[in-house]
């Protein structure tokens, strides 16, 4: 038990420090002419914060960087939400491990909802781009092409996604079993 | 639920408390319980056998059926 506690606030840290790293970017992002912010220091050290467009929407970045649209800000802030969402459930199911809280419904509605944002992720992925680009051509009047991009990585998230829901599924049978089980005489 | 346990009217008839009878068949007072309201999902044979050990009885003393 006092494995798991240690274990648990170790990752705790971890993921509260990537989700205050995570608001940090958005901010600056946000509030700043320059997506990229670099620091450099009298002894030549470079240190750079900032957001960018990875993974398959990095066509869909270009295309709207050509037509003068903010990538980061329609793109860079979207492949965000996901993160945010993950981080957050992460964070609860820590907190729930570190209170020796286990199998409860609270731990399978995290797994669920684990899941679930992995699943969401992938259909981000694949239906955004097209959908952003049709609004912003519809409300400007430019004549962007519309792509579907799916890289093996979003592939993978969707199977991942759905091995965590199914698991939370499954601990969900199984926290029923322990239920009648407790009411054996 | 059609099972009714009439625990309470045989342990009443014995003159004896229910945590007696936890203690002497060794399971819990709060798992006792349980039977005695009905909420029950199932009694085990050694538990049924203890019982009537201990109260002198037959299971259809404990146990009835009364249709819904």
């Amino acid at each position: 038990m006092k494995k798991i506690v240690w274990m648990s606030t170790l990752i705790l840290s971890l993921l509260l420090f990537t989700l205050i790293s995570l608001l940090v970017t958005s901010i600056i992002v946000l509030f700043s002419d320059s997506d990229v912010l670099s620091f450099t220091q009298s002894n030549g050290a470079h240190l750079w914060i900032g957001l960018e467009v990875s993974g398959s929407w990095q066509g869909i970045a270009q295309t709207l960087g050509e037509h003068g649209f903010d990538s980061v800000l329609w793109l860079g802030l979207v492949q965000l939400l996901p993160f945010f969402l993950i981080n957050i459930i992460l964070i609860r199911l820590f907190l729930l491990y570190r209170c020796g809280s286990f199998f409860t419904i609270e731990n399978i509605q995290c797994f669920k909802w684990l899941g679930g944002v992995l699943l969401a992720q992938f259909a981000l992925v694949v239906c955004y781009p097209s959908l952003l680009i049709t609004l912003l051509n519809f409300a400007t009047g430019t004549d962007m092409g519309r792509v579907v991009t799916i890289q093996d990585t979003d592939i993978i998230g969707l199977v991942v996604g759905l091995i965590i829901y199914v698991i939370g599924w499954i601990m969900g049978q199984a926290q029923q079993l322990q239920e009648e089980q407790e009411l054996v005489i | 639920m059609a099972i009714i346990i009439d625990l309470d009217v045989v342990l009443a008839k014995r003159k004896m408390k229910s945590t007696e009878l936890a203690e002497a068949i060794g399971i819990t007072p709060q798992n006792l319980s349980v039977l005695r309201a009905g909420r029950a999902k199932a009694v085990r044979f050694t538990t049924l056998d203890a019982i009537c050990k201990h109260l002198g009885c037959q299971p259809g003393d404990i146990l009835r059926f009364e249709d819904d």
